[in-house]
């Protein structure tokens, strides 16, 4: 049986149920904060890394000319090189039971009884593929929407059209999502791939180097072992990458920063909060510890009963944000990392040591945070505390009180509005803690929000390089103005451009080749791509007008930042050599702009183009405006172009929309913006929590205060206004300086957070709409905060409340 | 009177408070020896300086020169926790407004100081002790209700069975009759007469002056100073 002074830390917390749901939840949100941060990033670095280890991932891929198993293995015996294999990898297009046809990589696999790089694990159905058999990718067989059993047709480039089975799903570490990849994956044997006509050779050599697998110099040490010897072999080296680090990694280090801030700084909020929440619940226990020194307890003693009570708050806390953590974790991993970043997690187990430390924090946050208030509370003499002077009764001798008086002479203000003023002013120390809640968790809210803001504004800006609805992709180069005259003669056709794209690699000085990077090349003045530019200027209107003189002996080529991080030596005005279809020229660097997230890319003039990869007057891309640019217009003009180029006996391979581009670009911030809302919401949840904590402890002092007023005549009426008054006074306060300070923060974490993914700061854009909508978030708490507490005291009759205890 | 067998011994007792308009003296050189089994009414206006001696007295608070001795301790010299912790065990208050703890029912109320100060070992006993001595102050069957379902007057006898929980030799109450009626208050010297019949010595700050009449012995303060009952 407890003894009576241990029931009434019990009695108290029962009775006062709703002090103790608003100081336990506060705890909750610091405890959930650290849980889900450390739990989802334990979990997320753990699963994608053991993932990716289990996946055997390449640490650089060499083009080569074609090649045997036997070379691959011999290539594998050398001393940095821990595995290397051959595959081949053949775009077809697929008609699954939609309109438009969809990407399908057949990637042929060696041996698949004994993967030693870029492994896939089976998941359902049968295994190995047999002739004419192919394994999708999990997320591409859900992505096709095709099933098990099923027989797709495939078409090959040369338009030949064959039909493989569906015979089960893998799990390939190296794909991420195909909305993300831009093609869905499937695995077949050399066999089949023979028999849709390709030679059984491979033409992609995937090498796993010994450790440090990671290591960007160790890779390149490893790679010249194995391209000296493909050269002693008679081959040339067509093409190469280095794998360092996925995009999957550089989301996942974005996120694990997010994580890490912000979880850092909610923590620090929510312990303020409760710092606040202990000092008026000692405050307000005053008296109590008055009377029991009085009836002989010592210090000792009523200490170890309040840091009790705070200990239930942390139990009941921790009761509470333990397991959501884990079922928050869990879900980020499931709902958005496993299908966009294709990590399997293999166990969503979280390791003994951060379950601790979630506990030591929800119990030793509140004990530190009420030791200050329970030593002060318990500090003060036994008369002091029976006559309860000396706690917040100095009201009237501070500054602003002084400045408060002569401003009441000068401006009549209402009394009600005095006296909130004057109460809000009574306990400093408590309204300083609430204020700097409020102000941090209105600042870093409205940031967040206008991060998300800047991701939009960001993925608009991608939109820059695709100011057209549609693109049609040829097989090959074709005459601009036979292409041209085909797409006009579709309805729907506003106006049109030919572009080009190709591929290209940097010869640099010391004869070193860069890693492959797209070509994309424009007409001429043109109005479908208008980029911000980092530095220089854009492609000349006319590359013999006399303003570009400067680049007269080479022709122009601009840069997107990927390739200028890449390459770190190209600048403004340099000259770089580049392999295009085998043949090197010199070209000069006249711009440098943004990435459009898509990879290293220069940017040529169309005519400079054919010229270098001797297609004279020829393009690869159509692209047009249409006169309806919502995604079903834009589907079904695809269709149709398709159809029509088709009906002309013109190859196309491939359709693309804007809609589709815009979407596929929204996706790879999806992850990052996802935390960011989390997070907002765990600020809003402790600011909203700072407020409500303060506005109904305050309450809850005024319960005597209020019995005064309506002893006097005060009508509830006016009871109502005066607590309101104040509730609204420090919303309004707190948003003020909050906002203003957010136009400070967001700017910074938009750049931060934009560099830390993309390696550009976001395009930047304020959210006002946040802000705002903040503001009215703030009142509506300040309200429920305050009038719940008032209404109880309105209910008193007067004798009770002058009676209350 | 012999000062070596009084109860109470207070020696040249100064008290000041500090004020924003500098020292107020509440006590002005204060002697007095009070004899066990005593019953003592401190008489004065209001303001006279009576709470404070009692808190002198009780160790509530410090004087700011001068001797007490209360039994075999001298105050004066005790940290505030010695001071808790003697008082809870020989010292018994009670005060106008009672100053019970809300949440806790009359028994708790009277539960308490044998908690903190370890006394009557085992739960129970301290439930047996605590009903006893309400059923001494004649309400028994309010024990399991909280302060603010019964009468001033009730709650004023549940501040004096817990001032004796602990079975002390003195009980100090500060005009403990000064929220009741007369006849209430009646019954509650009543009690007093009782206990100092049983051996107790009581301190009685008292406006009453027919109550106090009734005190074996009475001091009247003024200013700080003892005017009359040496
Ligand atoms: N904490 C205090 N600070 C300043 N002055 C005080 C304090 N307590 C009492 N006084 C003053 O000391 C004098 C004696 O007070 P008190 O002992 O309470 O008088 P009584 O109990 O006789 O009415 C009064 O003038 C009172 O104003
Ligand atoms: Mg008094």
């Amino acid at each position: 049986m407890l003894t009576t002074p241990w029931k009434k830390v019990l009695i108290d917390l029962w009775e006062h149920r709703m002090r103790t749901l608003i100081v336990a939840l506060a705890i909750a949100v610091g405890v959930y904060a650290v849980g889900v941060v450390l739990t989802t990033r334990e979990i997320l670095v753990r699963e994608y890394h053991s993932d990716q280890a289990g996946g055997l991932v390449a640490s650089a891929i060499v083009y080569t000319q074609p090649f045997d198993d036997d070379l691959a293995a011999n290539l594998g015996k050398l001393s940095m090189v821990a595995a290397a294999e051959g595959r081949s990898l053949i775009r077809t297009r697929v008609y699954p039971n939609a309109k438009l046809p969809q990407d399908l990589v057949l990637v042929s696999v060696p041996n698949f009884s004994d993967m030693q790089v870029n492994a896939i694990t089976p998941l359902q159905g049968a295994w190995p593929p047999g002739r004419r058999e192919i394994i999708l990718e999990r997320l591409s067989l859900a992505a096709l929407g095709a099933h098990i059993g099923q027989e797709i047709t495939v078409e090959l480039d040369n338009g030949a059209v064959r039909t493989l089975k569906v015979i089960g799903s893998v799990h390939d570490p190296a794909q991420v999502s195909p909305d993300l990849a831009g093609a869905t994956f499937g695995y077949i044997t050399s066999e089949t791939l023979a028999g849709l006509g390709f030679p059984e050779t491979h033409a992609e050599l995937r090498i796993r180097v010994t450790a440090p697998a990671h290591d960007e110099q160790h890779i390149l040490a490893a790679l010249t072992q194995v391209e000296d010897q493909l050269k002693s072999s008679g081959r040339t080296i067509l093409s190469r990458e280095v794998i360092t680090r996925s995009r999957a990694d550089r989301l996942i280090e974005t996120v694990v920063l997010i994580l890490t801030g912000f979880g850092m700084i909610i923590l620090l909020l929510s312990g303020f909060l409760v710092v606040n929440a202990m000092s008026a619940l000692i405050t307000q226990q005053i008296p109590q510890i008055g009377v029991m020194k009085l009836i002989g307890a010592r210090r000792r003693q009523i200490i170890a009963l309040y840091l009790a009570t705070v200990l239930v708050y942390g139990v009941l806390a921790v009761a509470v944000a333990l397991p959501l953590a884990g079922v928050t974790a869990r879900f980020l991993m499931s709902g958005l990392v496993e299908p966009l970043l294709n990590v399997m997690p293999e166990s969503y187990a979280v390791p003994l040591p951060f379950t601790m430390i979630q506990v030591a924090v929800g119990l030793l946050l509140p004990v530190l945070a009420g030791l200050a208030p329970v030593l002060r509370g318990t500090r003060i003499s036994t008369q002091q505390a029976l006559s309860d002077v000396g706690v917040g009764g100095n009201y009237g001798r501070g500054l602003i009180e002084r400045l408060l008086a002569k401003l009441q002479k000068v401006l009549t203000i209402q009394r009600p509005v005095l006296l909130a003023i004057r109460n809000t002013l009574r306990h400093k120390g408590r309204l300083v803690q609430t204020l700097v809640v409020l102000i941090l968790g209105t600042a870093l809210f409205v940031a967040v929000i206008s991060v998300r803001a800047s991701v939009d504004a960001t993925i608009n800006s991608f939109m820059r390089f695709h100011q057209y609805d549609v693109s049609v992709e040829m097989d090959r180069p074709d005459l601009v103005a036979r292409l041209e005259q085909a797409a006009r003669e579709v309805p729907g056709v506003i106006s049109l451009e030919v572009w080009s794209a190709g591929q290209a690699t940097r010869v640099r000085a010391d004869d070193t080749k860069s890693d492959t990077f797209k070509v994309v090349a424009v007409p001429p003045a043109t109005t479908f791509m208008s980029p911000e530019m980092i530095t220089g200027a854009w492609l000349p209107v006319d590359p013999q007008s006399p303003g570009t003189s400067a680049v007269a002996d080479h022709n122009a080529i601009v840069v997107n930042s990927d390739l200028a991080d890449a390459e770190p030596d190209i600048r403004v005005g340099a000259d770089v050599v580049l392999d295009i279809n085998g043949r090197k020229a010199t070209w000069r660097v006249i711009g440098i702009i943004p990435t459009d997230s898509r990879g290293s890319t220069v940017y040529v003039s169309r005519d400079d183009y054919a010229y270098a990869a001797r297609t004279p007057g020829a393009g690869t891309l159509v692209q047009v405006k249409a006169d309806r640019h919502d995604a079903a217009g834009q589907d079904d003009l695809a269709t149709r172009l398709y159809q029509h180029f088709d009906d002309l006996g013109l190859s196309v391979s491939g359709t693309q929309t804007t809609q589709v581009i815009q979407a596929e670009n929204k996706l790879l911030f999806t992850v990052v913006v996802a935390f960011l809302i989390l997070m907002a919401l765990l600020l809003a949840a402790v600011g909203g929590l700072g407020l409500a904590t303060t506005m109904s402890i305050n309450m809850m002092e005024r319960v005597r205060e209020v019995g005064v007023l309506r002893a006097i005549g005060a009508s509830n009426g006016s009871v109502r206004q005066i607590v309101l008054a104040e509730g609204v006074a420090m919303a309004a306060i707190s948003w003020g300086i909050g906002t203003a300070l957010s136009l400070v923060i967001a700017p910074v974490l938009s750049q931060a957070l934009g560099l830390a993914l993309i390696k550009i700061p976001l395009t930047y854009h304020y959210s006002i709409a946040g802000a705002v909508a903040w503001f009215f978030i703030l009142l509506a708490i300040a309200m429920v905060a305050s009038l719940g507490p008032a209404r109880n005291a309105v209910r008193l009759t007067v004798r009770e409340v002058l009676a209350y205890e | 009177m012999n000062d070596h067998e009084a109860l109470i011994h207070l020696k040249d007792v100064r008290k000041a408070y500090q004020t924003p308009a500098g020292d107020f003296l509440a006590l002005r050189g204060i002697d007095l020896q009070v004899q066990t089994g005593e019953f003592l009414a401190v008489v004065g206006k209001s303001g006279a300086g009576k709470s404070t001696l009692v808190n002198m007295v009780t160790g509530i608070d410090r004087p700011s020169s001068g001797e007490i001795r209360v039994g075999a301790q001298a105050i004066q010299n005790m940290s505030e926790d010695q001071v808790a912790t003697w008082r809870g065990k020989h010292v018994g208050v009670v005060f106008q407004f009672f100053q019970l703890l809300p949440m806790l029912t009359c028994a708790q109320n009277v539960m308490m100081p044998m908690d903190f100060a370890g006394l009557y070992s085992s739960p129970r006993e301290r439930r047996q002790r605590a009903l006893l001595l309400l059923e001494q102050v004649g309400i028994a069957e309010h024990a399991d209700k909280l302060p603010s379902a019964v009468s001033g007057g009730q709650r004023q006898r549940v501040a004096i069975a817990r001032a004796l929980a602990n079975d002390p030799m003195l009980l100090a109450a500060d005009e403990p009759t000064g929220n009741l009626d007369s006849k209430t208050a009646n019954a509650m010297f009543e009690v007093f007469e009782r206990l100092v019949d049983e051996g107790k010595t009581m301190l009685l700050v008292t406006h009453d002056r027919d109550l106090a009449a009734r005190a074996t012995r009475r001091v009247h303060i003024a200013d700080g100073e003892i005017v009359d009952g040496k």
